[in-house]
């Protein structure tokens, strides 16, 4: 699904955001990247979304090279990939409806078609009764669902999430996890940076840590930290 | 509902959203397409003005009076002239029509003609020209004629004319131009910063993966609206100023008639209407464009 070959990022001047990264996530897989602020994980999502370019080696998605991915395709790309935000991205002017039927709507699909989609996977992740409510009249847990449903509801063969806990106390990251844990559990690969070192160790899943934009562990059924 | 409701949907949502934002907007198309209309108002009336001053411009041939030419060589004179293709009319005075003229225009004072004996005025042709351009050319015809004695046409005021007509033209068409810039630069400033306010939402339906003519089309049709919008003020606007002024000057203008209907409205309101579409258009595409680089 995600096969990253010698992959090295700088931010001019000099500033490492990723070096010399090699690795290979399946289809299906379930993935923490891990590792403190400044270590590369956000460049690796921002790589995967084609938001920016490797200054070295390969990036693959799906089987396909991004570097011969053409501007225009970009769209395209994005809308395979599903996408979770630590501040979770959701258009404010629109309802929790609206913005799940927006993912839908760009790809084409015709519109009665796409809000009955969008009610159902809201009613999946337990909001179909806020589908009215803006962003604004939801709570953090609540508006992290409302963009969980967003990036599956075209059910892309992969769904990234940078930090999707990280505005949220405990108790509401654990029903997140569960959702993201119930999505992997379809197929869809899941890959989720965190610093959330209790849920990792709970999880006992791939870890891949990061530091300093090096590849430092991966472990096949790690914890947050070393065993 | 299908994908051009959604973007309407989404334009008319946004323009009551960022309700200020279109108010400016709407007030800088609307500024920028009044003084475009009152150009082109000011062009179409000065044109109309100057093609009646050039209308103006006559020849007149003096013809001998000692002796004075026979009526036969008048004839064959003025079928001559009536034969020029740049002819566009031509009237022939009599010696007696040039002198009950010159009565009539001191009709005040008939003292001075008190000592006229017999009639010293000559017999003339006046010609008016289908080009006034030609006028040099059809007055050197009558070089060297022998029962012509005199021919006027104020060549000088008509060069002058001419050459003021041409350059206020060339100035009125760099004016529309510069305007026309300047408008497409402020819509297109007055919705960046709109669009500045927006940059999140853009960055956002980025990342779901919408193409770039799908995040455009609404912020087009959203600059498009505004721009028909102000347009129609404008236009309004314009037209009913230009019959007020117009009928303004022609009261106090008395020693030439401005012609009322020299602004073709129906022109000027497809013209205004059109530019201000343009600009919306334009302007939200070239706001839009930094914004779309992610």
């Amino acid at each position: 699904m995600i096969k990253f070959e010698d992959v090295t990022k700088i931010y001019p001047p000099s500033t490492v955001g990723l070096e010399k990264v090699t690795l290979h996530i399946e289809k299906g897989e379930f993935v923490f990247l891990v590792g403190p602020s400044g270590s590369g994980k956000s460049t690796f999502i921002r790589l995967l979304i084609k938001e920016l370019e490797p200054d070295r080696g390969r990036v693959s998605v799906g089987g396909r090279d991004l570097a011969s991915l053409r501007r225009w395709k970009i769209p395209y790309l994005r809308r395979n990939i599903g996408c979770v935000f630590q501040d979770f991205k959701l258009l404010p002017n629109k309802t929790a409806l609206e913005n799940v039927m927006y993912a839908l709507l760009v790809t084409g699909n015709a519109s009665h078609d796409s809000k009955k989609k969008a009610i159902e996977i809201l009613n999946l992740v337990g909001l179909g009764h806020k589908e009215e409510s803006f962003p604004t009249q939801l709570s953090g847990g609540e508006q992290q669902r409302v963009s969980i449903a967003r990036a599956f509801v075209n059910h892309p063969p992969l769904l990234i999430a940078d930090e999707p806990t990280g505005n949220l106390d405990p108790e509401t990251s654990m029903g997140i996890m569960q959702l993201l844990y119930r999505i992997n559990k379809t197929g869809t690969t899941v890959l989720m940076a965190t610093h959330d070192r209790e849920m990792v160790d709970r999880m006992r899943r791939r870890v891949i840590a990061l530091e300093e934009g090096k590849v430092v562990r991966d472990q096949k059924r790690g914890g947050y930290g070393e065993d | 509902m299908g994908r051009i409701s959604f973007f309407l949907k989404e334009a008319f949502g946004s323009l009551r959203r960022n309700f200020f934002m279109t108010i400016a907007a709407l007030v800088t198309v609307f500024l920028s397409i009044v003084v475009l209309g009152g150009v082109l108002v000011f062009v179409y009336t000065t044109d109309a003005l100057l093609k009646e001053v050039e209308q103006k411009v006559e020849i007149t041939v003096y013809l001998n009076t000692d002796p004075d030419p026979s009526q036969e060589e008048i004839d064959a004179l003025s079928a001559e002239i009536s034969g020029w293709k740049e002819v566009k009319n031509s009237v022939f005075v009599t010696k007696q029509e040039a002198l009950d003229r010159l009565k009539e225009d001191f009709a005040d004072n008939p003292e001075i003609l008190e000592g006229l004996t017999g009639n010293p005025l000559p017999a003339s042709f006046e010609i008016s020209l289908v080009d006034p351009t030609t006028v040099d050319s059809v007055a050197s015809r009558f070089e060297g004629n022998s029962i012509v004695d005199e021919v006027r046409y104020g060549k000088e005021i008509a060069d002058k004319l001419f050459s003021a007509t041409s350059w206020l033209r060339n100035l009125f068409v760099a004016a529309i131009a510069l305007l026309g810039i300047v408008a497409v630069l402020l819509i297109s400033n007055t919705i960046r910063l709109s669009i500045f306010a927006r940059k999140r939402e853009v960055e956002i339906m980025k990342l779901v993966g919408a193409t770039n003519w799908f995040i455009r089309w609404p912020f087009i049709i959203e600059g498009v609206t505004v721009g028909l919008i102000g347009a129609v003020f404008a236009a309004v606007v314009v037209l009913v100023l230009n019959s007020v002024l117009i009928g303004r000057i022609s009261e106090n203008l008395t020693f030439m008639s401005v012609p009322l209907d020299a602004v073709p409205n129906v022109i000027v309101t497809v013209i205004l209407l059109a530019v201000g579409v343009g600009i919306g258009a334009v302007g939200s595409a070239i706001g839009l464009r930094r914004f779309l680089k992610v």
